[in-house]
C-alpha cells in the first residue's frame, strides 16, 4: 500500500495526489492558498502536485502562479489566454494531473486545504468519489442558502446519490472517474451522480467553509430553470443512457394515452344524467387532433431510435464499462 | 518579427472610393501618436482606378493589396483574407470611406494596448437619417434583448482586435457582423468605444424584406450557437414546454364545451392546433433529448477549452525577488482561512501552546456565540514567530473588549522572541482602538508584560500523573481518601466514558443554576464535542442504580487532561462523588498514556479552590493581563465573587430551571 504509489513516483515521477484548482481573478488569494496548500500536502505525507488552471485572469493571477511554479517544484500552472469558464478549466485540470488520486478545490479559501487529508483517507476506506459537505455554511440564508438547500433536495432525490451538498467544489476522486466522464458544461455540479450511475462508490464527509475574505462570489441567483433541465438530463443519463428507447418510450407515453382519449370524446355524447352513449358519428376535428397526437407520438419513439443508434456507434458505453471493469477491485 | 504594430485592414468592394484620402487620414494621427503601421486593402472583385492609385501609393507608404477572385465573397472573407497578409498585431478593420474621425483610430489602438482584446465601436453620436438610426436601433435592442449582451452599436465597421481573435474565431457569411458577440463568448476581453461619426454610406431607407428577415435569421443562429450549443435541452425544453402550455391551455374550452355537450359534433377546430402544439412540444423535448445524448457521448470531441501554455518547475521564467527569510521585516496580519492546519500545527509545537488556542476553538466561539475573531500571526518573511488569538467580544456587562480567549482559561500570545510580542502587542493595540474596545484581555498563563496591570484573581491546579491507581489514590491527602474508598466501596459509585451530551449537560446546568450563574448553551457542549471528536471526553459517575450524578467534561491536549466543565446533583455530595471522580479520571489518564492532570481554573480562596487543595494539588497563579485603551476603562470586575452580584445571583438560582437554561444559553454570550 505504502510503497507501490512510492515507488511509481520514483519510476515516472508522478505524484501520488493531484489537486487541481480553478482560478479566475484570485491574486489576492493565491499566495495564501498555496501556503495553505503546501503546508496541508506537506505533512501529509503523500507526493504531491498542485495543478493550479488559470482562467483568463486579468488581475495578475498568471504572473503569480508563474512565480509560484518557477519557486515550488509542486506546481503545475495551466494557463489559459482567455476566460473560458469554470467547467473548461476544471477539464483543463483534469487532463494535466497525473495523480492517482485527484482532488478538486475552489481557489477563493472558502474551502479549507486542511481538509484535504480527510477527504484522501476516505477515498482510501474503499470509495472513488468523496465529496465534501459544507454542513456549516456561512453564506446568506436567502439567496444563496435556501435555494441551494431546496436544490440539493431536489437533486439527491431525483438522482438517488444521497449527497447533501453538489455545489460543494471540494471533491477528491480515483483518477479513473475524471477520465471516465468527459465535462461538458454545468457537469461539474452532478458529476457524483454521473459516476454513481457507472457504478463509482460515492461518500461524503462534512468539511468546513469559511465566507469570502476577497473579491466577490462568482455566483447568483435565478438558475432554476437550468438546474431542472440538467437534473432530467442527468436522470436520464443515470437511468436510461443505456437504453435511451425506454426514456423516449416515457416521453411518448402521455401522447400515446391522449390519443384514443381524445378519438373516444369526439365519439360519445354525454346525457344530463351523466351516461354515456355513441354520439352516432365521429367528431372531424377531435378525430384529427387524435391521428396528429398519434403520430408524433411514433415519432418521439423515432426519436428514441436515432438516440439508440448514436449511442452505439459512439462506443460510449464500451469505453466505460471497460474503465470500470479495470478499475474495480 | 516585423516592427509593424498596427495593420488597419479595408475591405473594398465598389470602384467608387478615393484611397489617398483615406490613408492619408489614418496615417496622420497614427504617425503623431508614434504608432508604427501598414495598411491592407482587400479589393474583392474591384479592378480600375483603385488599384493603381493603390500601386502609386505603395513608395510612399506601406500599403498593401489583396486581391480577391471569384467576386462578391462578402466581408468575412475579405477580412479574413486581410489579416492573413497584414503583419501587425494589432488588426484594425475599417470601413473604405471615412465613416468617422479618422483621429478617433488612436481610441480603439489605445483600448487594445490597455489589454482588450477586441474593440468595438459605437458611432455616436450618428449622422445619418432618422429612418436609419431607427433600424439600427431596433437591430442592436433585439440583440441586447436575446442575447443578453450590451454593445451599442454592432453595424459600426470600424473595429480593432488582436490577431488572435480572428484565428481562433471562425467566421463565416454575414457573422462578421456579430465578431464582437462571438469574440466575448469565446473569453476575449471586449471593450466598446464612443467614435464621432462623420458620414455613412451604402444603403439608405427601407432595405427590403429579404435583408431583415436574414438579419434576424441570422440573429436566431447566433442565439443559438452562442447560448445552447452545450445544453440542447434547455433551449428546446424552454420551447417545447412553452407550446405544451399553450397547447393544454387552448384545449380546455372545447373539451369543456364538448363534455357539457354545448356543441354539436364538428364545431371545435381549436382542439386540433392544441393537439398539434402539445405533441410538438413533445417532440421539441426529445429533440433536446437526443442533442444532449450527442454531446455526452461526444464530449470528448466538444472540450473546446484552449490551452496557453503550461507551467512547470524549471522553466525559464523570470523569478520574482523573494525577501530572504532572516532580514524580513516582521509583520502582523490576520490569518486566512486556508491556514488552519498550519495555525494547529504551531500551536501544537509551541511550548506554551494550550488546547484553547486552537482554531477549532475560533471555530466554535464563532458559531455558537458569533463573535468576531482576529487571528493575528507575526509573520517574517514565511516563518511565523507568534501568534495571538483575539475575539471581539460586546456585552452589556463588561463592555467591548478584545479577548485572548474567551471561554478558555488560557489565552493570549505564543511567541519565539520578545519582538514578535512587542509587534503583537502593538497590533492589537491598534486594532482595539480601531474597534472602540475598552481593554484587551490577555489570559496568560505567566506575566509576560511587566508593564500591564494584571489580575492575580484566579489560580490553576495541575499535577502530573505517575503510577496506576494505586499510587494515585495514595498520593491524594488523607480525608479525600477516605471520602474516595466510600465512594467507590461503601456507596458502589460507578465511573464511565460517555458521549451523551444531554446527560452531561443536564448535571452541569443544575449545578450552575445552583451556584446562580447562567449556563452555557447546550449547543456549546456539542459544537466543541463535534468540532474537536476524541479530543473532547466526557465521564460520569452513577450511582449504582444508574442515575448519573455527576459529570466532567474534559479535553485533551499533548498529554495533559483538562478537567474543563463539570457538574454534580447537590443532593448526592454526601457520597463523596467529587473526590470519586476526579480520582477516577485520573486513574483514567494513567491508563490512556496521559501525563498530566489539569484540575482548572479557580478563584483564589474560593470553595472550590479548597477542595482542590484537598485533593492534593497546589495552587500557580494565573496572570490575566490588560491592556486599558478607553478612558476610564476598569479591569472586570463581573465574576461571582463580586458581592455587588449576589442578590441577582440569588434571584437566578431561585428561577425555574427551563427559563434558565433557556436564558443562561443567550446570556452567556454576553460573559466572555
Amino acid at each position: 500500500m505504502t510503497s507501490t504509489p512510492a515507488l511509481r513516483a520514483a519510476v515516472h515521477g508522478a505524484p501520488q495526489v493531484s489537486v487541481v484548482i480553478p482560478l479566475y481573478n484570485e491574486v489576492e488569494n493565491l499566495p495564501a492558498l498555496h501556503e495553505a496548500l503546501t503546508w496541508a500536502l506537506g505533512t501529509s505525507g503523500r507526493t504531491y502536485e498542485l495543478v493550479l488552471v488559470d482562467d483568463g485572469s486579468t488581475d495578475g493571477t498568471r504572473a503569480c502562479l508563474r512565480a509560484l511554479a518557477a519557486r515550488d517544484p509542486h506546481v503545475r500552472a495551466v494557463l489559459f489566454a482567455r476566460n473560458q469558464g469554470q467547467t473548461a478549466a476544471m477539464a483543463a485540470g483534469f487532463a494535466h494531473a497525473r495523480g492517482e488520486l485527484v482532488v478538486t478545490m475552489d481557489g477563493d479559501l472558502q474551502n479549507d486545504p486542511a481538509d484535504i487529508g480527510r477527504l484522501l483517507r476516505e477515498l482510501e476506506r474503499g470509495y472513488d468519489i468523496v465529496c465534501g459537505w459544507r454542513r456549516n455554511r456561512k453564506d446568506r440564508f436567502a439567496t444563496r442558502l435556501l435555494p441551494s438547500k431546496i436544490a440539493n433536495k431536489v437533486i439527491s432525490w431525483v438522482t438517488g446519490v444521497p449527497i447533501h451538498d453538489t455545489g460543494c467544489s471540494l471533491k477528491a476522486y480515483r483518477s479513473w472517474v475524471p477520465r471516465t466522464l468527459e465535462l461538458y458544461s454545468d457537469m461539474h455540479r452532478f458529476i457524483a451522480a454521473l459516476a454513481a450511475g457507472v457504478g463509482a462508490r460515492v461518500s461524503e464527509i462534512p468539511v468546513r467553509h469559511h465566507p469570502r475574505r476577497f473579491g466577490r462570489s462568482k455566483y447568483g441567483l435565478g438558475r432554476i430553470f437550468r438546474v431542472v433541465a440538467d437534473l432530467i438530463v442527468i436522470k436520464m443519463l443515470i437511468q436510461f443512457a443505456a437504453h435511451p428507447l425506454r426514456w423516449f418510450g416515457l416521453l411518448a407515453l402521455p401522447l400515446f394515452v391522449i390519443s384514443p382519449l381524445l378519438f373516444a370524446i369526439g365519439a360519445v355524447k354525454i346525457d344530463r344524467d351523466g351516461s354515456l352513449s355513441f354520439a352516432g358519428g365521429f367528431d372531424a376535428n377531435f378525430s384529427m387532433a387524435a391521428a396528429v397526437t398519434t403520430l408524433i407520438a411514433l415519432n418521439v419513439i423515432c426519436l428514441g431510435f436515432l438516440a439508440e443508434l448514436q449511442l452505439k456507434v459512439s462506443g460510449f458505453f464500451r469505453r466505460r464499462i471497460a474503465i470500470s471493469v479495470k478499475e474495480a477491485r | 518579427m516585423t516592427d509593424i504594430h498596427v495593420s488597419i485592414v479595408i475591405p473594398v468592394t465598389s470602384p467608387d472610393i478615393d484611397v489617398a484620402k483615406l490613408v492619408h487620414a489614418y496615417s496622420m494621427p497614427l504617425r503623431q501618436a508614434g504608432y508604427a503601421h501598414e495598411f491592407v486593402f482587400v479589393l474583392d472583385s474591384v479592378t480600375g482606378r483603385p488599384e493603381h492609385e493603390l500601386l502609386a501609393l505603395q513608395d510612399s507608404f506601406p500599403v498593401t493589396v489583396v486581391r480577391l477572385q471569384g467576386g462578391g465573397l462578402g466581408e468575412s472573407i475579405a477580412l479574413s483574407a486581410g489579416v492573413e497578409r497584414a503583419k501587425g498585431s494589432f488588426i484594425i478593420n475599417a470601413p473604405p470611406y471615412l465613416q468617422s474621425e479618422p483621429e478617433d483610430v488612436l481610441k480603439v489602438v489605445s483600448a487594445l494596448e490597455s489589454g482588450a482584446d477586441f474593440v468595438a465601436t459605437w458611432r455616436h453620436p450618428r449622422v445619418d437619417p432618422w429612418f436609419n438610426r431607427l433600424q439600427s436601433r431596433l437591430f442592436n435592442w433585439v440583440l441586447r434583448v436575446l442575447m443578453g449582451i450590451k454593445f451599442h452599436d454592432l453595424n459600426s465597421s470600424m473595429r480593432g482586435m488582436r490577431r488572435q481573435v480572428l484565428e481562433d474565431v471562425a467566421v463565416y457569411g454575414e457573422l462578421y457582423r456579430f465578431l464582437p458577440v462571438l469574440a466575448l463568448r469565446q473569453g476575449f476581453r471586449v471593450v466598446e468605444v464612443t467614435i464621432r461619426h462623420r458620414e455613412e454610406r451604402g444603403r439608405r431607407g427601407f432595405f427590403g424584406f429579404g435583408v431583415y428577415l436574414r438579419r434576424l435569421l441570422d440573429i436566431l443562429a447566433i442565439t443559438f450557437l452562442t447560448r445552447f450549443t452545450q445544453k440542447p435541452l434547455r433551449f428546446f425544453g424552454t420551447v417545447g414546454i412553452l407550446l405544451i402550455v399553450v397547447g393544454l391551455g387552448l384545449s380546455v374550452k372545447p373539451l369543456w364545451e364538448k363534455i357539457n355537450d354545448i356543441q354539436g359534433l364538428s364545431s371545435q377546430p381549436i382542439i386540433v392546433l392544441a393537439a398539434i402544439l402539445v405533441a410538438f412540444g413533445v417532440q421539441l423535448i426529445g429533440f433536446g433529448l437526443v442533442g444532449e445524448i450527442i454531446i455526452f457521448t461526444q464530449a470528448r470531441n466538444l472540450r473546446d477549452f484552449k490551452i496557453d501554455e503550461v507551467v512547470e518547475h524549471g522553466a525559464s521564467v523570470p523569478v520574482l525577488p523573494q525577501p530572504a527569510d532572516n532580514h524580513a521585516e516582521l509583520r502582523v496580519r490576520e490569518v486566512v482561512p486556508g491556514e488552519d492546519a498550519r495555525w494547529d500545527a504551531w500551536v501544537r509545537g509551541h511550548a506554551d501552546g494550550t488546547f484553547f488556542h486552537l482554531s477549532g476553538w475560533r471555530k466554535v466561539v464563532e458559531d455558537v456565540f458569533r463573535h468576531r475573531a482576529y487571528y493575528l500571526v507575526a509573520e517574517r518573511g514565511r516563518r511565523w514567530e507568534g501568534i495571538l488569538p483575539l475575539f471581539f467580544t460586546k456585552s452589556p456587562f463588561l463592555g467591548n473588549n478584545l479577548v485572548s480567549i474567551p471561554y478558555a482559561v488560557y489565552g493570549g500570545m505564543l511567541v519565539e522572541n520578545q519582538a514578535a510580542a512587542a509587534a503583537l502587542r502593538a497590533h492589537a493595540e491598534r486594532l482595539g482602538r480601531r474597534l472602540g474596545a475598552g481593554y484587551v484581555e490577555l489570559r496568560h498563563e505567566h506575566a509576560r508584560f511587566a508593564d500591564l496591570p494584571s489580575t492575580d484573581l484566579y489560580v490553576t491546579f495541575r499535577k502530573a500523573i505517575t503510577g496506576d491507581g494505586d499510587a494515585i489514590l495514595a498520593a491524594i491527602p488523607k480525608r479525600a481518601r477516605a471520602e474516595v474508598r466510600r465512594a467507590r466501596d461503601k456507596v458502589g459509585l460507578r465511573f464511565a466514558e460517555s458521549r451523551d451530551i444531554d446527560e452531561f449537560f443536564h448535571l452541569f446546568q443544575v449545578n450552575k443554576r445552583k451556584l446562580g450563574s447562567p449556563s452555557l448553551p447546550r449547543r456549546w457542549f456539542a459544537a466543541l464535542m463535534e468540532e474537536f471528536g476524541d479530543d473532547v471526553v466526557i465521564h460520569v459517575a452513577r450511582l449504582p442504580d444508574d442515575t448519573a450524578i455527576a459529570g466532567v467534561m474534559s479535553f485533551k491536549f499533548h498529554g495533559t487532561l483538562f478537567a474543563y466543565y463539570s457538574g454534580a446533583l447537590h443532593e448526592h455530595y454526601a457520597t463523596g462523588v467529587n473526590d470519586f471522580i476526579y480520582f477516577k479520571i485520573m486513574e483514567w489518564c494513567a491508563a490512556n498514556g496521559l501525563h498530566t492532570f489539569d484540575f482548572g481554573r479557580s478563584r483564589r480562596d474560593t470553595g472550590p479552590a479548597h477542595s482542590k487543595k484537598n485533593m492534593g494539588f497546589v495552587a500557580e497563579p494565573l496572570h490575566y493581563e490588560y491592556l486599558m485603551l478607553a478612558e476610564g476603562a476598569r479591569l472586570p470586575d463581573f465574576h461571582p465573587g463580586n458581592p455587588r452580584l449576589s442578590v441577582p445571583r440569588r434571584v437566578w438560582s431561585s428561577l425555574p430551571g427551563f427559563v434558565t437554561t433557556r436564558l443562561g444559553g443567550r446570556l452567556s454570550r454576553y460573559l466572555p
